[in-house]
């Protein structure tokens, strides 16, 4: 896919989605011109860009909602409540056309249908609609054109600045848009500016068109095909016998005879008749003064005009589309720096060299200043995608007969956008899940004294060093005896099993367990929630469950703010140094022999009256003994838990940059990658939350 | 001077350029498109000034092997006479 067809499926992705933000906005708090804006410019902008590449289908259907869109800003015609929901479905069909476009495939019989179908409703909803049954509504479009206007012939004109083809755009595109508005009669390639071989700067536009052009199209129409470059041309549109203008146009040309007779021998009439009513000498006198004010009139036309694009085309807040892989890019070199800069930190400690050591601490707050910035680049707020599943949750709730209350808390949180991408699925399925299967029928509930209209809710926040995502409905709760009968029929587990609440729970997340009565199009079929959990884990997250019978069910989502460069807190045992994410760590104690006598050979102590499990890193990594005087126990909390890890040595802060283990060493329990220290020494970085989980099994 | 790319746009109009003005200095200019399958306007005008400058000096100017995609690049942006040879 070419770059240009990759930025229009972006933008045309990112319209639709404000398209149907509006929407929901609308379904949920009323209509309001600034939704109704939101609708008409996505379809407006989509239009545009998709007339830039051909896409015919797409334009065709998008001119037809922005007319109705245009009416309802206009406020011609009130948005009424059936209207967002054929808004709902025109920007689906919308994405199924862009879709087919961008493969280059033609439509197949379903889409033709509802492409039909839809233009017919939403014509059938102009203000100047007749009252006709739908396929009378089609002959009469057939007969009389989309807009039912008189056809006109219009003279354009425009030349490209010189600039013109470092704007990026190509005038090709333009040129191919005039025959989806109406059909271009004429059209002259205008050469007389382009320099000799010798004297050309080949990245310079020289060159111009003129164009008869017949359509239907009012003025506005017709000026919007130059939306885009509006900056990059100098451009006069006027009807073809308009003859002052056309003279006026001849007139501002230096070769004018030749540039008429070119006009001539290219067929445009209107030259061509204005060439046949020679002008009285009086006439031609009056006309000269005139034509003065005719160019003027021209430019103060074009002035105006691009003002009044520009004020149009003036966005809410400045943003600059970038190819992620450069961020990526830019945050390798950054991790490379850190990496870099370790080593010189540990030089100047060897040299002992205070001025280094200074320095090298200077460049250490300026990277990881850069760092976060950099990183800020890739932070988005959750709930710009999170806002999709509100018409999913609508959709799914409507094919179930089910009511739900559905509120996004949070939405305001941000997180890699990559990691927001990656979410979204198993989130989508979560959601899915508990409409189907966790909330109950309204009579059901009611019976239960509950209220008719189930509540789910996504909510976000940070915790932590980490992001947490909450999926929690009020329905029935998990079927713990299904569960279980069911994984003991898999083999998933034997029948004395002592496995906690929370186990069971979690057995959801086995390979081809679905206790689901009936496998519906929804949810049900036993393959997905065993992905989500991968899906999750491949992010270095977690997932949990928590369920009460009749109260409802909690998903407990943790996500790493980043995947890249964390805050570690670097600290040794035996041999080997460790990476713990500085983040979780609440305090650093030391083990000294009032905590070992309390401990009495357990791994507990207690801290501030509150037991603390410990997990001891030398055991556990079957670490050599070290003659280390000191032991610390650094402690961590990681959602409800906390614990505390038993390690040698405590270095202190360190800018971590996190790097794969490879293949033989990615499925070491506990730990989650490694980094290299300024010594080029390898660190592990732990999986506080394998590490956790052991730690409170071994408790269990 | 046969073209090598199959593509050729702004990106390349540079180095067509520098191309181009040594097969001037011939008397016959001639390029094959036999590769080409793109061409943008930038490129077009620079053939547009080629073809102009042959006329001027009397020399041959001449786009030859065009595949339909370029052709019906030519015929979209008005400038079907670049096959025709000479600028008229």
């Amino acid at each position: 896919m070419s770059e240009e067809l990759k930025l229009f499926c972006e933008d045309a992705d990112e319209q639709l989605s404000f398209m149907e933000n509006a929407l929901i906005e609308m379904q949920e708090n009323g209509v309001d011109d600034e939704s109704i804006g939101a609708l008409f410019r996505a379809m407006h902008t989509i239009k545009g860009t998709a007339g830039m590449f051909g896409f015919d289908s797409v334009v065709g259907f998008t001119h037809i909602a922005e007319n109705l869109l245009s009416e309802v800003r206009e406020g011609k015609i009130k948005l009424k409540e059936e209207m967002i929901d054929l808004f709902f479905k025109s920007k689906d069909h919308a994405q199924k056309l862009i879709d087919l476009a961008v493969e280059d495939k033609e439509l197949d019989e379903d889409t033709k249908k509802t492409d039909d179908e839809l233009q017919k409703i939403l014509k059938s909803m102009m203000p100047d609609a007749k009252p006709t049954e739908p396929s009378e509504v089609i002959i009469q479009d057939e007969e009389s054109g989309d807009e039912g206007g008189e056809e006109e012939l219009w003279h354009i004109s425009f030349r490209l600045k010189p600039h013109f083809f470092s704007s990026g755009m190509d005038i090709l595109s333009i040129i191919s848009f005039f025959s989806i508005l109406g059909e271009v009669k004429h059209l002259l390639f205008v050469d007389s500016d382009i320099p000799d071989i010798n004297s050309i700067n080949p990245t310079e536009a020289y060159i111009g068109y003129e164009v008869l052009f017949s359509t239907d199209a009012p003025y506005a129409e017709i000026e919007e095909i130059f939306e885009f470059v509006i900056d990059d041309i100098e451009l006069h549109i006027f009807k073809a016998d308009d003859e002052d203008m056309l003279e006026a146009l001849i007139e501002s040309c230096d070769d004018k005879d030749g540039f008429r007779d070119r006009l001539v021998s290219s067929g445009f009439e209107n030259v061509i008749a204005l060439q046949k009513e020679p002008l009285k000498l009086e006439d031609k006198i009056e006309k000269t003064d005139e034509k003065q004010e005719e160019s003027q009139k021209i430019e103060s036309q074009k002035t105006e005009k691009t003002v009044s694009v520009k004020k149009k085309a003036s966005p809410k807040s400045f943003s600059l589309r970038v190819d992620s892989s450069k961020i990526d890019q830019l945050i390798n070199q950054i991790s490379e720096m850190v990496i870099a800069n370790a080593k010189v930190t540990r030089r100047a400690d060897v040299l002992d060299d205070n001025e280094l050591d200074e320095s090298a601490t200077i460049l250490s707050d300026m990277l990881e200043e850069i760092r976060t910035g950099v990183m800020n680049i890739r932070m988005v707020q959750v709930g710009d995608s999170f806002n999709k599943f509100k018409r999913i949750v609508h959709d799914v709730a409507k094919k179930v007969d089910k009511e739900i209350d559905f509120e996004i808390i949070g939405g305001e949180t941000e997180l890699d956008k990559m990691v927001v991408e990656k979410i979204s699925d198993p989130l989508m399925h979560m959601l899915r899940n508990s409409i189907d299967h966790g909330i109950e029928m309204p009579s059901e509930r009611e019976a239960l004294g509950k209220s008719p209209k189930g509540h789910v809710s996504l909510k976000t926040y940070p915790d932590a060093g980490t992001i947490v995502i909450e999926i929690s409905d009020d329905g029935k709760g998990l079927p713990k005896e299904k569960i279980l009968e069911k994984a003991i029929a898999n083999g998933l587990i034997n029948e004395n099993n002592n496995l906690s609440d929370k186990d069971i729970y979690n057995l959801i997340f086995a390979a081809g367990l679905s206790t689901a009565e009936s496998v519906s199009d929804i949810s049900g079929r036993g393959v997905g929630m065993d992905v989500v959990k991968r899906n999750i884990e491949s992010l270095r997250g977690t997932v949990e469950i928590d369920s009460k019978p009749g109260e409802g069910s909690l998903f407990t989502i943790r996500l790493p703010l980043t995947l890249a460069i964390i805050d570690g807190f670097l600290t040794q045992s035996g041999d080997t140094k460790y990476i713990i994410p500085l983040e979780m760590i609440q305090e650093c104690i030391e083990l000294d022999d009032h905590y070992r006598k309390e401990m009495d050979g357990n791994e507990f102590i207690n801290l501030r009256d509150s037991m603390l499990p410990l997990l001891d890193v030398r055991t556990y990594f079957k670490e050599e003994k070290t003659q280390s005087k000191r032991e610390n126990v650094v402690v961590v909390r990681y959602g409800d838990y906390k614990i505390g890890m038993m390690v040698d040595e405590l270095f202190g802060e360190f800018q971590t940059v996190i790097k794969p283990l490879g293949e033989v060493f990615r499925n070491v329990p506990g730990i989650s990658g490694g980094t290299i220290l300024g010594s080029g020494e390898i660190a592990l970085i732990f999986d506080i939350p394998k590490l956790m989980e052991h730690k409170i099994r071994e408790i269990n | 001077m046969i073209i090598e790319k199959d593509e050729l746009t702004i990106y390349e109009v540079e180095s067509l350029y520098q191309e181009l003005l040594g097969e001037f200095e011939s008397d016959l200019v001639s390029i094959d498109m036999k590769n080409v399958n793109k061409i943008d306007m930038s490129i077009i005008q620079l053939f547009v000034s080629l073809q102009k400058s042959c006329k001027e000096s009397s020399k041959k100017f001449e786009l030859k092997n065009l595949n339909q995609e370029v052709l019906d690049i030519l015929k979209k942006s008005a400038c079907e006479f670049l096959t025709g040879g000479d600028h008229e």
